[in-house]
């Protein structure tokens, strides 16, 4: 008897953790419909640039690197949107237009770096 | 044997917890962790996202205090801790961006960031917003063909409201910190490539 309440125990608990992980993924995707990080490899520093895998109603993107090199930050599709904004090691853009466009991050430093991008709706 | 089954479920629940908790913006963050902290690798140690680099700090855009507005309607407002200091833009109630930046690293000049409006419907307009060094009561922009114009520092900021240079014509390269008695208290780069202010769409 004890065995077998010990057993519903786990078996209980278990699936309180797998609803746990679907309430926070359900909560997440709430908060923000899609998310993409993209680039972290190595690239030149003469406006070499890592890139989203598509477009999307992108309103967020930020880059990031090592050190403090020249970064810009770029939403942009090819009817009118395009947004750019530069910073050392760190720099984020915000499109309000709610347009699809692509998310880049360029390296200006004139040296290579390993450069992320985040970009979300 | 059924409850080394149960114990099995237990196990692959919490692994299955574990790589999920792990996937998305937390392992972003983790591949981006490092031992050196300039401003890119302080932001990654937490999460990516709008305001990032406030969140690795621990303040709140909330209790930023407004300096001054832009242009193209932004606010721009200041929030600081003993250490480092973040210049906030906002687009009426939207966050618009953060430049933070350590004392020293505002000492190196390297708190500046520019925004640039390079849609072909929109106003072309250039901002270039910074925290100035301690002891900068004013700074001035220089130009490639050398000449310069000047701005005031306040409470540590300042601001220039321009256009995105036309091309093959004369564009900002950095500016001279003044102090109040005029005297050059030292000069820094803009963060950009040449005259690469605006990025191509294909």
């Amino acid at each position: 008897m004890s065995k077998l309440l010990r057993k519903r125990r786990l078996t209980g608990l278990a699936g309180s953790l797998v609803m746990a992980s679907v309430l926070a993924l359900a909560t997440a995707s709430a908060a923000s419909a899609f998310s993409e990080g993209y680039g972290g490899y190595e690239i030149c520093g003469s406006n070499c640039y890592v890139q989203s895998g598509g477009s999307h109603t992108f309103y967020f993107n930020e880059g990031s690197a090592r050190g403090e090199p020249y970064l810009a930050c770029q939403l942009f599709n090819t009817s009118h949107a395009n947004q750019v904004t530069h910073g050392y090691g760190y720099c984020d853009v915000f499109y309000y237009g709610g347009e699809y466009v692509t998310a880049r991050v360029y390296d200006q430093s004139g040296t290579s770096h390993v450069v992320s991008g985040y970009a979300e709706t | 044997m059924k409850e080394k089954g149960s114990r099995k479920s237990l196990f692959f629940a919490g692994a299955v917890a574990a790589v999920l908790a792990m996937s998305g913006a937390g392992a972003y963050a983790a591949a981006n962790s490092a031992t050196t902290a300039g401003p890119g690798e302080q932001a990654a140690t937490v999460a990516p996202g709008p305001e990032r680099q406030l969140r690795s700090i621990g303040l709140n855009a909330s209790e930023a205090k407004p300096l001054f507005s832009l242009s193209n309607g932004e606010s721009v407002g200041l929030v600081a801790n003993e250490q480092t200091k973040c210049l906030l833009r906002a687009l009426g109630s939207k966050f618009a961006g953060e430049t933070c930046a350590t004392l020293s690293e505002i000492a190196e000049g390297h708190a500046i960031s520019i925004s640039d409006e390079c849609g072909s419907p929109g106003k072309n307009l250039m901002e270039i917003t910074g925290l100035a060094p301690a002891g900068a009561s004013e700074v001035r922009l220089i130009s490639s063909d050398g000449t310069s114009q000047s701005t005031s520092v306040t409470s540590g900021a300042f601001k220039f409201d321009g256009t995105n240079p036309a091309p093959d014509a004369p564009y900002p390269t950095g500016v001279e910190w003044v102090s109040a008695n005029g005297s050059s208290a030292g000069t820094a780069g803009l963060p950009v490539e040449g005259d690469h202010f605006c990025e191509p769409t294909s």
